[in-house]
């Protein structure tokens, strides 16, 4: 525990002293903030909670990118520039290093997501929202993070660069996004098992429409750990490679 | 003591076991120093075990999943691609277990280990046959009762997916390790057995977050936060659910397992929960096809209710995305088609002929009362116009249940005012909402319920809606002063929640010698005062500060109701502002729950009081001006901040480490 709170906090530095993180989450503000104008409010009147929904739709999928470009360098980077093998030497576990990268830049995502808050408090202004429901529909973007970081976390692991590092991490999120389409043309109960793998939008839109379920709660959490624990055992294939 | 052991070490290193014949190629692992060759070479088996098998694994597998997958349908086809991924896996195994006895020491363990993983996968494909029609009857699970069925099917799905990837993750991670050390004179085990240790490790987290997942959402434990949603049932659905005396049948029409449907069945579960003579059914459409018939279904999403011989039917539909804005009035619709089982529709006739609310199609302040018809038709009440030609001068007609007058701007002739006055004294039921704003004289309706109508207009200075920003807003009074009259039972439980708006309102007062029970059921703030000369401004030394009556109850007893014998009494609501049921005001939920009950009390429902569930959304309105606001601060003000932030922060950075060095 100690050590993850180590890396976790050199971690957390390096990203606040580099513009990095800063731009990245400039740019997702942005972005969120163009998408929220243009798709979620829109030139019309529109009802609140489609205005929320929409918001939430376009937070999601930024935080999804967003977080697999700031996963991308987590452990790729410190291969390319060399810095891997004194993490390795150093008297922290494998494991400690997988989660205290995890927890930096969910830190940091968690950050960048809860500065969009205006956002929704806009929709107050003139419409009507419940608390509850901006939420749930944060707890989902965040679970949402979580998820695609550790994907990315266990990409940068196998990748011996950054660049194939984001590649991979977008090629597995993409699988997993993509698969609710896969349902679709696919019979019971195959479909049943394939939407139930879905990362996005199957699994998240119960909380971009304000229902809080165990269900889906869970599975964000068992997607984040498994991948993490992959990223784990990858980082510890060195010793049987 | 330390030799033998360390000789024991060694011989088990070389894979001879105490007390056991030397395998056959003992030699080849560790041949001993000094010693020569073995004379006969060791015949090579026909086929070696080797990095091959991984593929061939793989592809017996995939053969499998072709066959029972892609092409089910062609049984050729199937059975063959089926049967030749599963010898192929019979016989991968079969090979790594021959490997593994002919192997020794480290090798051997290895070859054992990924032997048996390898089995497990055939025992997995195996237990998937089972899940077959084909094994199913094999096992005779085809003729246990269906729910019994479905669970060992179930069980057996979980059973052999589960094995499957514990079986087949380890084995080619273990497959993935050994690969490069296969041609070597000697394994390092260890490796081995990590990466096969590793491969575990993931498959049961893989198998255990997926049976987590899968138990969470058997539970189906969720909380829904969202403000517009599936309506619930109201207070005032439950009264008239209570209400019931004999048996009410509700069957809904939906797929199994259809989302709209398990919305429904949550709202008719509780709706069922209020009285003990209503029965709910889910039924798929399909399954039941004579039932659907009885019931003249023939789609899904339909929910019917059925008393005695009469019948209604209430469609929501069974598409989510079609059927979500009607889960979210279900409620108002359920109710409506509810009162339609349980009584007879009733008439409600809206006066016509001097430029009544409900004359006007279009109005730019919202004077129409588009609403208010839309909640009489909620109510099972006809709505009719009733004029000159339909006998408001002479006799209003037998069949009316309730007559409604609302802001006149044109003052009733004496005949259609002692129409009216006949009509209540015979019984009759009238709403009457009079408005000073038609510069008419309305007292003459007022009086023939027994009240005086006071034309000036009610200001108030301190407590008002704010509409046009000017003086004239301190007309739009707002109060929260109810009687305990059943007619505003539902608003004076909740006062203080539910202010009602009377925009421009007049007042009322009884008139002398009246032998009416009368009632003022609302009644303006203490502040509020008759704004005589319209300036909007209190004048103390002309004008009054007082609590005036908004609206009153009328009410006479004219014959008790008996056995056989129908109660007659004459019931008038009166309100002295018209505009209360504008479609304006209507925007205001009060003002909805003041209609609503005043109709329940003048139809003889007051029972049925209560709020109705809508969870109505609000569409937001943006001005350009905001919207420009708005624009540039989600755009650009934010983005900006952050990236100022991390300029002044990584800069500080790079000027203190610079100071350091």
């Amino acid at each position: 525990m100690r050590g993850t709170l180590l890396v976790a906090r050199r971690e957390l530095s390096a990203y606040l002293r580099s513009p990095l993180g800063y731009v990245v989450a400039a740019a997702a503000l942005l972005i969120d903030g163009i998408y929220f104008q243009v798709a979620a409010l829109g030139s019309g009147a529109r009802l609140s909670a489609e205005v929320l929904l929409k918001f939430f739709d376009g937070t999601a999928f930024i935080t999804m990118v967003a977080a697999l470009i700031l996963s991308m360098r987590l452990i790729a980077g410190e291969r390319e520039s060399g810095t891997l093998i004194l993490l390795k030497t150093a008297p922290v576990r494998d494991g400690e290093i997988i989660a205290g990268k995890f927890l930096a830049a969910l830190a940091l995502v968690s950050l960048m997501t809860a500065i969009t808050i205006y956002m929704p408090l806009l929709i107050f202004v003139n419409g009507k929202v419940s608390v509850g429901h901006i939420l749930v529909g944060y707890s989902g973007v965040l679970l949402l993070g979580a998820a695609s970081l550790a994907i990315g976390l266990f990409a940068s692991t196998l990748a011996a660069s950054q660049v194939i590092a984001v590649i991979l991490g977008a090629a597995i999120i993409g699988t997993l996004g993509f698969l609710f389409l896969v349902a679709r043309v696919t019979e019971p109960p195959l479909n049943d098992f394939v939407s139930a793998l879905n990362l996005y939008p199957l699994n998240q839109k119960p909380f971009l429409n304000g229902v809080l379920r165990l269900e889906n709660v869970l599975y964000y959490v068992a997607v984040a750990y498994f991948f993490l624990l992959a990223a784990t055992h990858t980082l510890k294939a060195r010793r049987w490679r | 003591m330390k030799d033998k052991q360390a000789q024991a070490d060694e011989a088990e290193i070389r894979g001879e076991g105490a007390g056991s014949a030397p395998p056959p190629d003992a030699g080849r692992e560790a041949p001993p120093a000094g010693e020569p060759a073995p004379a006969a070479p060791r015949t090579a088996p026909a086929i070696r075990a080797g990095g091959w098998m991984v593929p061939a694994y793989a592809g017996a597998l995939l053969a499998i999943f072709l066959g029972e997958r892609v092409v089910p349908t062609i049984e050729w086809l199937r059975y063959a691609l089926s049967g030749l991924g599963f010898l192929t896996l019979a016989l991968v195994t079969a090979l790594r277990f021959a490997t593994a006895v002919r192997e020794a020491g480290e090798r051997r363990a290895v070859e054992r280990a990924l032997a048996i993983l390898s089995a497990l996968g055939v025992v997995a494909v195996a237990a998937y046959f089972t899940t077959t029609d084909a094994g199913q009857a094999m096992l005779g699970a085809s003729r246990a009762a269906p729910e019994l069925r479905a669970r060992i099917h179930a069980a057996t799905t979980v059973a052999w997916i589960a094995l499957l990837v514990m079986a087949t993750v380890p084995l080619f991670f273990g497959e993935a390790a050994l690969a490069p050390m296969r041609r070597a004179e000697r394994i390092e085990g260890r490796r081995v057995r990590a990466a096969t240790l590793s491969g575990v490790t993931l498959a049961f987290a893989a198998v255990y977050s997926a049976l987590f997942v899968f138990a969470a959402s058997q539970l189906d434990l969720k909380a829904d936060f969202s403000y517009y949603r599936t309506a619930r049932p109201g207070e005032s659905t439950k009264r008239v659910a209570e209400s019931l005396t004999a048996p009410l049948k509700i069957t809904a029409f939906f797929p199994q397992q259809n989302e709209v449907g398990a919305e429904v069945e949550g709202y008719l579960r509780e709706v069922k929960s209020a009285s003990p003579q209503i029965t709910v059914e889910m039924q798929d459409r399909l399954l039941v096809p004579a039932l659907a018939k009885e019931a003249k279904v023939t789609q899904d999403g339909v929910i019917v209710l059925s008393r005695d011989s009469s019948r209604e039917t209430l469609t929501v539909g069974s598409d989510i995305k079609s059927a979500g804005a009607k889960l979210k009035s279900l409620d108002a619709d359920f109710q409506k088609v509810l009162l339609k089982v349980i009584r007879p529709q009733r008439t409600a006739y809206l006066t016509v002929g001097h430029g009544e609310l409900n004359e006007s199609a279009s109005s730019p302040e919202g004077r129409t009362t588009k609403n208010l018809r839309k909640l009489l038709e909620s109510q099972n009440y006809i709505v009719k116009d009733l004029g000159l030609a339909q006998g408001l001068g002479s006799e209003i007609p037998k069949d009316a249940s309730v007559v409604i007058v609302l802001g006149p701007q044109k003052a009733f002739l004496p005949e259609e005012v002692a129409a009216l006055k006949r009509h209540a004294d015979e019984g009759g039921h009238l709403l009457l909402a009079l408005d000073p704003d038609a510069k008419v004289d309305l007292d003459p309706l007022a009086g023939a319920v027994g009240l005086t109508w006071k034309p000036e207009v009610l200001a108030n200075d301190r407590v008002y809606v704010r509409r046009r920003y000017n003086d004239s807003d301190q007309a739009m009074l707002v109060t929260t002063r109810y009687s305990s009259h059943a007619s505003v039972s539902t608003l004076s439980r909740h006062a203080q929640q539910a202010p009602t708006i009377f925009p421009g309102a007049s007042s009322l007062d009884k008139r002398d010698g009246g032998d009416q029970k009368i009632d003022f059921v609302v009644r303006s703030l203490g502040e509020t005062f008759a704004d005589a000369n319209g300036n909007f401004k209190f004048d103390a030394d002309s004008e009054k500060r007082s609590a005036y009556n908004l609206a009153a109850a009328v009410s006479k007893e004219l014959a008790p109701g008996g056995d056989d014998k129908e109660k007659k009494e004459l019931r008038a609501f009166v309100v002295a502002d018209a505009d209360v049921f504008s479609d304006a005001a209507f925007r205001n939920e009060p003002n909805i729950v003041l209609a609503l009950d005043a109709l329940r009390w003048l139809g003889g429902e007051e029972s049925y009081a209560g709020e109705i569930t809508t969870s109505e959304d609000v569409r937001i309105e943006h001005t350009k001006e905001k919207d420009q606001v708005w624009f540039w601060a989600t755009i650009l003000v934010a983005p900006a901040m952050v990236l100022g932030l991390g300029l002044f922060i990584t800069r500080r950075g790079r000027r203190a480490s610079g100071r350091r060095a």
